[in-house]
């Protein structure tokens, strides 16, 4: 049995890349992208790029005000760049773990 | 008086005010002709009207009179006496002869009468008309006249047959041979009239000049109108029983707008642009404005540029024929025109607009451009086309078969003969694409609806990537990707292209992949009714730069359309009032007339407009079958969607059908055709009161009942409500020069300057730019630009045309704007209990008294207001200040909060997501009362605490210049994105002038700001040294300064010495404050009286707020 990435995890990764690059990341953990429209709905994420764009509207917000714009969004992009790979690392290590489980 | 009854003085000169007839036909008379003219009698303005008219008209017909009615006083013989005029000799050479003859005759020339303002005027119409038959009454003839002229319906007049009408028979085709006198409400002056004579538009007939049915010689003071009973074969018969039929019609007088004339000859407008009492106030504001302007020097180097923007500004807002007044007002003050052509730059200035609304012609970036003019495209020979390897783009008229005629033909072509595998069609609408996709398949070649086998993506995805013919929106674009990859196809045809590639930047990525397809393709095909430079031209370009195989660009334009058919042309009538479309379908629905009803808004707002619509006019005629629908209630009706032949026929033959209502659902994809004759709507009634439907758009609604050539529409130009005591027409030049400055924006800031620097743009911000900036031209000037559209397809175009319907009855219909529903808004406010608390929780009054609470000393205190307490004269004023403290889209509470916060609060609150960009307002405001803070005595430590305080100084002076200011706009502009996303996001919006970031703020806090600053004006009257010396003498004879000082060191410590004043707050002689006038910007910053006045209460709300938090906290 193969892992499934979580409602947790789904709903992480629709704040850093589209649904279909969901599928092309993890071709083997994610399920149909129909059924992660559903799973996202269930927890109120109805447009998954109108999340991804508020999440990043919030980071601007709360970036320093020392920062100028420019800066603040490239301090962004280097944030996400780095939160996505740790989620990326966090699903590799919640496979291994789940494969060893059921090896 | 206009009305002058001409006779022969002499007996013998009778015969020369009939007219002849021998054998049958007309005699003409050699002019210039001698006629001793009797001194005249007439009827004085104030007597005539239609019945003294008919009299007249009677008493000299019934008693073979030989009189003619004039419109001028013929001079006294005396005054004539000696006096010349120019006669224009055969050879061209001009001689000067008496007016007077030795025999006492004279000449029927211009010196020869006095001029008058015309009261009445009488037109003649003389020509053919194949409406007239030798049985036609007077009435007849009239009626034809009027359905033809709808300036002359209801009016009052007289018509009566000319003497020529006695040659009549019934085996000729007989002239209308009719003349009418209306009546004006005034007199005014033969110019005017003229002008409006020719305003006045025929639509050809049998291929004749419009102008030939209408003679205007009448107006001409020399004219006379020759009524008497004509001779024949050189006897003047007994007076002919048809000479005595004269129709007379009671109704309104005719009201001349001079304004909406083209009034022949500049000087009569240069006479008015210095007779300032003819221009209007607000012309004449800016004239002064202008003035002062070049007074003070600041026109010098860029006047022609100021000059033309003006100009350009007041084409685009009024068009060209209004933006003449302020020509004529301009070039009539030598300061402000210099050396320039003002007259020149009104027609640049049109010229220009001109272009930008149409959007630029279809062929200029085409390699092959093809001209035809033809009704049907199916006419076409393709076969001596080369469509391989090339960018078609096809501009054609609606209903001249470019689909069928044209789109199948080229397919099965290049499918058949060229090898081509596989074709894609994109349009916009679904509605659209299901018929479309039937009418280009062919027995061979099947297209394929990208819905067929369902609407959910995956079952879309399947279908879409395994057919070779598809025609889908451009919406589902993406499913066709595959492992990365888009499924190119050999021939890509886009319907509509305009609005399909200006639809394609709502979603991401869209654009990339019809610019991809495009790219791959052998063969594009792009086909739109309004296709333009601007958009399908400018991206066939981009597609043929970017192909590897450099594709041709071909254009096929056509120039005939079938609004502007050779004998069968459109009409269209635009509707001056928002009653006028009410009033026209009244009309026709009492008249029996099948009307097609387009409008520009849904039913689904509370409002329902369109059931509101319906109620009305079932109410008046309730045996009508009225019809309307939306784009939700279509839904139940899908047979008139899919078949809307059948649909209508049906209703038509059943209980019959009177009037259909549309929304803006149909305006593309969807037509009526019938097969049955009759089947026809008599006419078609568009009402537009909002922007959100482009001209282009409009001009297709309209075209929807394919045969009706009978067109109203009304199309609004005020767009957004505005409240408070904001001019209307004020309000809607800011938004056309927002729209304007946002153009210039563009050019400064935008894609121009990117390239010029080399920055690389990709396709999709440029395709994004292109749109946007088409889109915001279009919703500019929507009247105007239906206007030109429906005159560049050959229709003819009647402007400003009105109803006598009243607002009686249908003002629920009717939408307002302005002050009169911002009082509508507020009283409804006022009705709602729980929404007027809510308005008068938000202020207090102030109450002078002891605390009741905790006995305290006598001081100012809060009182709340009472729902009861307050009129609604006051309430409408506090809900204004609301309103408009609210519109600059700052929560007041949230800015407060911020204000009177330390670092760790605001963070706090931001980190707490209760005050978006909390931080950096607060950075903001701080920066603020820092300002404020330079030029008070420091008791003033936080503005918005001010504002709440009863202690504080009711008003304070602000003096600040650029310099300071500069902090402030840097961490605005560098922070830009963040500051749009908070609570400053309005206040902030606009940056360009210094001060109205502190003034939006008092707007908000409910204060005034009053610029005290110099004008350019009294600058030129009297300039900084002249101050300077002012106020160092002034202050030198108090002994403040050393009289021995310089004066350069001596306005140093003047200025030292104000600037310690205004910190203490002492209060500034007059010397004084006019020296701070010229430091920079001196502001006066007052709030309301707090004896009288209602404060607002957001200080209180936000402490509250504050001990809550904290408590919370804790």
């Amino acid at each position: 049995m193969e892992y499934k990435l979580s409602d947790r995890e789904l709903s992480e990764l629709c704040l850093f890349i589209s649904v279909r690059q969901i599928r092309e990341v993890f071709p083997d953990y994610a399920p149909s992208q129909r059924t992660i429209y559903r799973r996202l709905a269930r927890h109120g994420i109805n447009t998954p790029t109108e999340a991804q764009s508020n999440f990043k509207t919030k980071l601007l917000l709360a970036a320093p005000v020392d920062l100028d714009d420019r800066e603040a969004n490239a301090l962004i992009e280097d944030h996400i760049q780095t939160m996505f790979e740790e989620l990326c690392a966090t699903i590799e290590k919640s496979a291994d773990l789940y494969r060893q489980r059921h090896a | 008086m206009s009305l002058y009854f001409w006779k022969p003085g002499l007996a013998r000169d009778s015969d020369k005010a009939r007219k002849h007839y021998r054998d049958g036909v007309k005699q003409s008379l050699q002019p210039p002709y001698f006629c001793a003219l009797a001194q005249a009698n007439g009827i004085s303005n104030k007597e005539l009207d239609r019945h003294t008219f008919e009299k007249a008209l009677r008493h000299v017909r019934e008693n073979n009179l030989p009189w003619g009615f004039g419109t001028a006083r013929p001079k006294n013989l005396a005054e004539l006496k000696d006096k010349t005029y120019r006669y224009k000799t055969k050879d061209k050479t001009y001689v000067e002869m008496p007016i007077l003859d030795d025999k006492g005759n004279w000449r029927k020339v211009g010196p020869a009468f006095e001029e008058e303002d015309l009261q009445h005027v009488v037109l003649d119409f003389d020509e053919k008309h194949s409406g007239v038959s030798f049985d036609s009454s007077v009435p007849d003839r009239v009626q034809l006249i009027k359905d033809a002229l709808p300036a002359l319906q209801d009016v009052e007049l007289v018509a009566f047959y000319s003497s020529s009408v006695i040659n009549e028979t019934p085996d000729k085709a007989p002239s209308l041979n009719l003349r009418i006198a209306v009546f004006f409400d005034k007199p005014y002056d033969r110019e005017t009239v003229r002008a409006w004579m020719k305003s006045l538009q025929w639509p050809e007939i049998e291929g004749r000049e419009p102008s030939r049915f209408l003679d205007i010689g009448l107006v001409e003071m020399t004219r006379w109108d020759v009524i008497a009973n004509p001779t024949v074969d050189g006897r003047t018969p007994a007076p002919e029983k048809k000479l005595l039929e004269i129709y007379s019609q009671a109704g309104k007088r005719i009201s001349i707008d001079r304004s909406a004339l083209k009034i022949r000859g500049a000087e009569i407008y240069l006479e008015n642009a210095k007779n300032l009492s003819d221009i209007s106030e607000p012309i004449k504001k800016r004239i002064e404005h202008f003035e002062r302007k070049a007074l003070a020097g600041s026109l010098e180097g860029i006047r022609g540029v100021e000059l033309f923007n003006e100009i350009l500004r007041e084409v685009r807002y009024r068009g060209k024929e209004n933006a003449r007044e302020l020509v004529y007002a301009l070039s009539g003050s030598p300061e402000v025109a210099g050396d320039k052509d003002i007259h020149g730059m009104l027609e640049d200035a049109s010229f220009y607009v001109y272009k930008e609304l149409t959007g630029r012609e279809l062929g200029g970036y085409a390699h092959v451009k093809k001209n035809f003019s033809l009704l049907d495209c199916a006419e076409i020979d393709i076969n001596a086309i080369n469509f391989k390897n090339r960018i078609v783009c096809v501009k054609s008229g609606c209903g001249t078969n470019k689909t069928k005629g044209l789109t199948k033909r080229i397919i099965k072509r290049l499918i058949r003969k060229k090898g081509y595998k596989t074709a894609l069609y994109i349009s916009l609408l679904k509605a659209t694409i299901k018929p479309a996709s039937s009418d280009i398949s062919s027995k061979d070649i099947r297209f394929v609806y990208y819905e067929a086998n369902g609407s959910d993506r995956i079952s879309k995805e399947e279908l879409m990537r395994s057919q070779d013919y598809l025609a889908t929106t451009n919406k589902s674009l993406d499913c066709l990707i595959e492992n990365g990859r888009l499924k190119p196809f050999d021939l890509v045809i886009i319907d509509e292209s305009e609005k399909v590639l200006m639809d394609c930047v709502s979603k991401f990525g869209e654009h990339s992949h019809i610019y991809a397809l495009c790219n791959a393709a052998k063969t594009v095909v792009l086909l739109d009714a309004d296709a333009t430079d601007d958009v399908t031209g400018w991206f066939a370009k981009e597609v043929s730069d970017a192909s590897t195989d450099h594709k041709e660009i071909l254009a096929l334009i056509n120039g005939k359309d079938w609004m502007g058919h050779p004998t069968k042309p459109h009409t269209v009538y635009e509707l001056q009032e928002q009653k006028d479309y009410i009033g026209i379908i009244e009309k026709g629905l009492a008249q029996g007339k099948r009307i097609f009803l387009h409008v520009g808004f849904k039913d689904s707002d509370e409002k329902k407009r369109i059931s509101a619509l319906i109620r009305h006019f079932s109410f008046l005629y309730p045996e009508k079958q009225i019809f309307g629908f939306d784009s939700e209630s279509i839904k139940n009706e899908p047979e008139l969607r899919n078949n809307s032949e059948r649909w209508i026929d049906e209703k038509i033959a059943g209980d019959g059908l009177d009037l259909l209502i549309h929304s803006p659902w149909s305006k593309i994809g969807w037509d009526f055709l019938s097969s049955k004759e009759d089947n026809v709507f008599d006419f078609s009634v568009g009402a537009y009161p909002n922007k959100t439907v482009s001209a282009a758009d409009i001009a297709q609604h309209l075209r929807r009942m394919r045969l009706t050539r009978v067109h109203y529409v009304w199309i609004d130009w005020k767009t957004t409500k505005s409240f408070g005591n904001k001019d209307s027409s004020n309000r809607e030049r800011s938004l056309l020069e927002k729209a304007y400055r946002e153009n210039l924006l563009r050019d400064e800031w935008g894609l121009d300057s990117m390239k010029a620097q080399g920055i690389p743009i990709d396709h999709s911000t440029e395709m994004k730019e292109t749109v946007r900036r088409r889109s915001l031209i279009e919703k500019s000037n929507i009247r105007k630009a239906f206007e030109l559209i429906c005159k560049d397809r050959g229709a003819i175009f009647h402007p400003r045309y009105t109803t006598d319907r009243e607002n009686e009855g249908i003002t629920h219909l009717l939408i307002e704007y302005g002050k009169s529903e911002h009082i509508k808004e507020a009283r409804k406010a006022w009705d709602d209990r729980q929404r007027r608390s809510q308005v008068l929780d938000n202020f207090f009054k102030w109450k002078w008294g002891t605390d009741p609470i905790y006995e305290l000393e006598e001081s100012w205190g809060k009182t709340p207001i009472r729902p009861n307490e307050e009129d609604f004269s006051t309430f409408l004023d506090l809900y204004t200040r609301e309103l408009r403290a609210s519109e600059n889209g700052a929560d007041l509470t949230t800015l407060f909060r911020l204000s009177i916060a330390g670092e760790a609060e605001r963070g706090m609150l931001q980190a707490e997501d209760q005050a978006q960009g909390a931080l950096l307002v607060g950075k903001i405001l701080d920066r603020i009362d820092e300002l404020v803070g330079q030029s008070t005595d420091g008791s003033i430590k936080k503005l918005m605490e001010w504002r709440e305080s009863p202690k504080a100084a009711r008003e304070f002076h602000v003096l600040v210049n650029n310099e300071d200011f500069k902090p402030i706009k840097e961490l605005c502009q560098k922070n830009k994105s963040r500051i749009e996303l908070s609570a400053f996001g309005r206040i902030a919006s606009d940056l360009r002038a210094n001060t109205t970031l502190i003034r939006k703020l008092c707007e908000v806090m409910d204060c005034e700001l009053e610029d005290l600053s110099i004008t350019p004006r009294e600058r030129t009257e009297k300039g900084k040294p002249q101050a300077n010396k002012e106020i160092v003498n002034h202050y030198k004879n108090k002994g403040l300064i050393d009289k021995s000082i310089r004066i350069t060191a001596a306005v140093k410590e003047a200025e030292a010495l104000l600037d310690g004043k205004l910190r203490e707050g002492i209060a500034l002689e007059p010397i004084e404050i006019n020296f701070c006038r010229y430091r920079g910007h001196f502001l006066l910053i007052r709030k309301p009286y707090i004896e009288s006045g209602l404060t607002m209460n957001c200080f209180a709300k936000a402490r509250n707020h504050r001990i809550f938090s904290d408590s919370k906290n804790l």
